[in-house]
């Protein structure tokens, strides 16, 4: 019984001082890490949409207009998807005619080596000037596709292909469905 | 100190050079060094982060190695690695963003590399700090010398490339297997295989 108690309570002790000292170092360093995202994040916007000199924020975190001087330039969108191993964040930007003007990869845990590849602008760039028909694997579609997956994975590519082509289309739809 | 306790001690420093190497020898964590080996620069950054996380764990261990009874010494070494993983995980987010933004993927891989785990059950909860210390660093040097060479291998063959720079020709076409997970297997094969004929030429 003596044992069992000292177990526990060592056990509880360990624990304890183990999420202290988390707790301790994640109010030091959480808001460090915040700015720091929000500064790339922000740079992100920048790189994807160049025409723009002022972002306008219009769904919280997710969608932003692209303005410059005052006039609307593009649209941008944070995208979140599904990938090999885990969520990839995407942020790209189209103008306003729906053509596409930068892919940023903003964070992923793709395997390194292979997947990871989607953050090379090797990768990124062949989205730029891309309708939305086009954005698709070759492999998927040889007659429109006009995307090269990465050897080795495919899967990673075919996630941020299909995020931003279903990003692309729910804005086409919702375009149309505007104008009647 | 005296002669032999600096002996022993330079002894817990080298033997995880060759003679009880982390991936030739003890064979743990292979999974970590199949995952992070495709390219030089990663298995770099791996073998960094590793050993970091391997010496400060080595020491938490061996300085509570006493207070934790055995029964239940394997939660409390988990607690002690992943708390250490995070911890460093969050001080290179927030004040090495350059250095997190390329090791990111790896830091969280540690927890799962067993070879933190082995050292800790077989080796730092019965010594000393100081040994435990020097077990540490022998560990993760030989760890991250020899992912960063099958990486330099996996890279060079299957891409062309060694820490980034095209070392092959350009008419090369790269022998994808090696970058692919089957590769790893194959090349820690070759260099287990070298490996015994070192031993058994040089320490029998």
């Amino acid at each position: 019984m003596r044992d069992f108690i000292k177990m526990i309570s060592i056990l509880f002790v360990v624990c304890g001082l183990a999420a202290g000292s988390l707790a301790v170092v994640n109010a030091v360093t959480k808001e460090r890490i915040a700015t720091y995202e929000e500064r790339r994040r922000d740079a992100a916007l920048r790189e994807v949409c160049l025409d723009a000199d002022e972002f306008k924020n219009v769904t919280p975190d997710r969608v932003w207009e692209g303005l410059r001087k005052g006039q609307r330039v593009g649209y941008i969108f944070l995208r979140e998807v599904q990938g090999y191993s885990g969520p990839i964040t995407l942020v790209f930007g189209t103008n306003s005619d729906g053509t596409i003007t930068g892919l940023v990869v903003l964070s992923h845990t793709e395997t390194p080596g292979l997947g990871a590849k989607i953050a090379t602008a090797q990768f990124r760039d062949q989205f730029k000037n891309k309708r939305l028909e086009q954005v698709m694997l070759k492999k998927d579609d040889p007659a429109k596709g006009q995307i090269d997956a990465i050897t080795g994975a495919t899967i990673s590519s075919r996630a941020v292909t299909g995020a931003m082509r279903s990003t692309l289309e729910s804005l086409g739809k919702e375009e149309a469905g505007g104008g009647k | 100190m005296t002669e032999t306790g600096f002996r022993s001690l330079l002894k817990e420093l080298t033997k995880g050079f060759v003679k009880e190497n982390p991936i030739l020898v003890i064979m743990l964590g292979l999974c970590a060094t199949l995952a992070c080996s495709t390219s030089a620069t990663d298995a770099l950054g791996m073998g960094l982060a590793f050993s970091f996380v391997m010496v400060g764990s080595n020491i938490v261990v061996a300085t509570i190695r006493k207070l934790v009874p055995g029964q239940v010494r394997i939660p409390v070494f988990i607690t002690v690695i992943s708390t250490f993983v995070t911890i460093v995980d969050y001080t290179l987010k927030a004040y090495f963003p350059a250095l997190s933004q390329s090791l990111g993927v790896f830091v969280p891989l540690i927890v799962v590399n067993c070879i933190v785990m082995g050292r800790a059950e077989a080796f730092s909860s019965k010594n000393t700090v100081m040994a435990s210390l020097m077990d540490g660093i022998g560990m993760g040097i030989g760890f991250t010398f020899i992912i960063t060479v099958i990486g330099a291998i996996r890279e060079a063959i299957g891409n062309g490339t060694l820490f980034g720079h095209q070392v092959m020709p350009s008419q090369y076409q790269p022998f994808l297997i090696l970058i692919l997970p089957p590769g790893a297997f194959l090349v820690i094969g070759f260099l287990m295989a070298l490996h015994r004929k070192v031993m058994i030429t040089f320490y029998k």
